[in-house]
């Protein structure tokens, strides 16, 4: 509420001092916003919902979160500091993980009690289901004195599948690879956004967006393993890991050998840099130079940009596939330790958190999507990249999440090597497919 | 206080030295006294060593004979975690990587370092400031190494291509499939060569003047010196070295985890770098990182006493 407060005086602050607000009409709306938030506040103070907790909170809270961005325990500090506004006498603590190692830390603190609240991502959660580590939500989140507030996060079908237990709140869902595109080039080769509508069309595009020693068409393959840059071709092949029952693999399909092509004659001809050309560090600043026209990549990237780009640039997602059209992404939970003890003041620090507002503030400082649907009203875009938000819909549209199997990560990451194998020309489209199938088997023990 | 000033009240005078028996009581009270102090000792290296070499190794092997994660349940499976280790796709090309690796950089550190510690010996002024620089890379971690390593090897504004440029030819991928393992290993070489020389100049400085001042006034060549009698005097500092530099080699993960993330593909994914990916990246895999760690220690144990075996053959077996 005090984010959204500040936002609306900002804005009208703006107005006045470039001339689009007369002093009076200002003043009268700041009495306006002033006299509406007493309102609000003496509203809320008197209906309070049944979920929330009492007024008087106390303790100290320890976060360990993912080191989504180089700001982000500020961004959490600002967060705390807006729950302090309401709750002075509740401190926390914020220590971050690093993503190789996220899931072994979490596992080792949550088993040691060495943290309360956790940002835990999707690809852990059937692991963290069929253990006791995390606190059972699903009293809290299905209180109907709840149900209005959950209504306004998304995926609970996804989270819902992974069993009974509800362990999480979502606070974000995370694309995992999409084009950073550079529309200048892009219309420069005679194209529009379209050309991500087939297959054909985007590979005529990035050829001719290619020249020689100067600007590849496209950047691919820069990150080994674990962001799904193949796995969503693969889902758009109409293939899985696994099949719906998990009985057997689902891999080596006509379609999917045909997608893994596609993808290596890149590399043959040329359009996309050799692997191992740019880090993924270097890989957005290559992209701001100009040396890649298209960027695939998370988006991270969006955080590392420079402000000024020289030229007009564009989210996309990739073309569609032989089946159908696939954005892959996960969701990021915040849980609570089942070891610390006041369950109720972490149950009301983790729905402050992933509230409308701070959840938006959040996502726009971390380059990912907010997991609520009010989160728009609630400001997001303002921080992010314009192109963030713009993309929003399209990426939507087209969202596909990962399997529902423990092993998913294990095989990702594994999967991913293999296939870059392929595209450096060690072993061929249907040799790594196979090698993949193989991969799921062994993991998954089938 | 002496020993006749320690008699009893009740001693009569005259009987001031003490019975065999207070003898042999005070002799095992003292053995005892200097045995406890030496164990009081080596108890805090003890210690150390339990805890953080015995105790793991007992940990990994029992790891090794269980499935699930830190966070839940574990079952006993018994062997099944080395038994399914031959069909893993990709182990192949980890332990092809890893034996790649050691043959490339092993050979050309010790070979490098004897070359500099030849060198080196040979200097009379300045020669700590040649050492210091030779050893710098040496106090280098691993991970900062692999970091300025990341930028010589920039496609765009990297040292060696600047290079490469400067000479008229064309720029590298030096961290692509074809290069990757290859840089890693020389990296490898760049910082380990200084500590083996270092190493050998020592030893070097210790060697008998007197059998070279014999060599130079029988009028025998450097090469002469070098081959009969520099190596030969060195062959225990060199068995070592190998022995040591073989079996770092073949534990080689920092630099491939931060210079190419085991990549591009598996071009540079190691044995020790495949454990890690078990270990933390990836769901209840423990019991598998444990078991190639084992079969890891197995296989340096058995290579370290093979190279010994070879090496004592050659030495005539002293």
């Amino acid at each position: 509420m005090n984010q959204r407060i500040d936002r609306q005086i900002c804005a009208l602050s703006d107005a006045h001092q470039t001339g689009r607000l007369s002093r009076r009409t200002f003043v009268m709306r700041l009495l306006q916003l002033g006299l509406s938030t007493a309102a609000v506040a003496s509203i809320a103070a008197e209906f309070r919902p049944a979920y929330a907790a009492a007024k008087d909170l106390k303790g100290h809270v320890r976060f360990l979160v993912g080191p989504w961005s180089e700001g982000e325990v500020d961004h959490q500090k600002h967060i705390a500091q807006a729950f302090n506004a309401l709750h002075p006498d509740v401190t926390f603590d914020f220590r971050l993980y690093q993503w190789d190692t996220a899931a072994q830390e979490i596992s080792a603190s949550v088993a040691g009690g060495g943290h309360d609240i956790y940002m835990t991502t999707e690809s852990s959660y059937p692991d963290y289901e069929a253990g006791n580590g995390f606190e059972d939500l699903t009293a809290r989140i299905n209180d109907p004195a709840f149900a209005a507030e959950k209504a306004k996060y998304l995926y609970w079908e996804r989270t819902e599948s992974y069993g009974p237990k509800l362990l999480g709140l979502p606070i974000s869902w995370h694309v995992e690879d999409a084009l950073f595109v550079n529309m200048d080039k892009v219309r420069a080769a005679g194209h529009d956004a379209s050309f991500i509508d087939s297959w054909d069309k985007f590979l005529d595009c990035i050829t001719k967006m290619t020249k020689e020693g100067e600007t590849y068409g496209l950047g691919i393959g820069i990150q080994v393993g674990g962001y799904g840059e193949w796995y969503q071709r693969l889902r758009s092949a109409g293939g899985s890991y696994l099949t719906p029952d998990h009985t057997k693999p689902n891999v080596n399909l006509p379609d999917v050998v045909k997608v893994t092509e596609q993808m290596a004659e890149l590399f043959k001809k040329g359009i996309a840099p050799p692997l191992g050309t740019y880090s993924y560090d270097a890989a957005p600043g290559a992209f701001a130079a100009g040396k890649l026209a298209i960027l695939s990549s998370d988006l991270a990237g969006t955080t590392v940009l420079p402000k000024k780009v020289p030229f007009d640039w564009k989210l996309l997602p990739y073309p569609p596939g032989p089946v159908s059209q696939v954005n892959f992404n996960d969701v990021t939970y915040y849980m609570a330790n089942a070891k610390s003890p006041d369950k109720d003041l972490l149950w009301e620090v983790m729905t402050f958190w992933t509230n409308g507002a701070n959840d938006a503030y959040w996502a726009d400082n971390s380059g990912t999507y907010p997991a609520r649907t009010d989160a728009a009203q609630n400001g997001y875009g303002t921080n992010a990249a314009p192109q963030l938000a713009e993309a929003l819909p399209l990426f939507e549209k087209h969202a596909v999440g990962l399997e529902n199997f423990a092993q998913w990560a294990t095989v990702e990451g594994l999967a991913e090597a293999e296939i870059q194998n392929c595209y450096a020309g060690k072993s061929t489209a249907a040799e790594a497919v196979a090698n993949v199938e193989k991969i799921v088997k062994h993991e998954v023990g089938l | 206080m002496g020993l006749d000033a320690a008699t009893g009240a009740g001693v009569p005078l005259g009987r001031l030295r003490l019975s065999a028996e207070e003898h042999r009581r005070l002799r095992h009270q003292a053995r005892l006294r200097r045995e406890l102090t030496g164990w009081l000792f080596l108890a805090p290296m003890f210690a150390c060593f339990v805890i953080f070499l015995v105790l793991p190794v007992i940990g990994t092997v029992w790891w090794s004979l269980r499935s699930g994660g830190l966070g839940g349940e574990t079952k006993f499976i018994g062997f099944r975690n080395f038994t399914d280790l031959p069909d893993t796709v990709g182990a192949g090309t980890a332990i092809t990587n890893t034996l790649v690796f050691a043959l490339i950089s092993v050979p050309l550190i010790l070979i490098g370092a004897l070359a500099i510690a030849l060198l080196l010996a040979r200097i009379e002024r300045g020669g700590s400031i040649y050492r210091f620089l030779i050893y710098f890379p040496v106090l280098v971690p691993g991970v900062v190494a692999a970091l300025i390593w990341l930028f010589m090897t920039n496609v765009d504004f990297g040292l060696f291509n600047e290079v490469a440029r400067a000479l008229g030819g064309k720029p590298v991928v030096w961290l692509g499939a074809d290069h990757a393992l290859t840089v890693l290993a020389i990296l490898d070489v760049w910082r380990n060569v200084g500590y083996w020389a270092l190493f050998f100049v020592a030893a070097i400085i210790g060697l008998p003047k007197e059998l070279y001042q014999a060599a130079d006034l029988d009028g025998a060549s450097a090469l002469a010196r070098l081959r009969y009698l520099t190596l030969p005097l060195l062959r225990r500092m060199i068995f070592f070295a190998v022995v040591v530099a073989t079996i770092w080699g073949l534990q080689v993960f920092d630099t491939a985890l931060v210079l190419t993330n085991g990549g591009p593909g598996t071009a540079t994914t190691t044995v020790i770098y495949r454990v890690w990916l078990y270990m933390f990246g990836a769901t209840n895999k423990i019991g598998v990182a444990s078991a190639i760690s084992l079969v890891l220690i197995i296989a340096i144990l058995l290579l370290t006493l093979v190279q010994m075996r070879l090496l004592r053959g050659r030495r005539g077996g002293d």
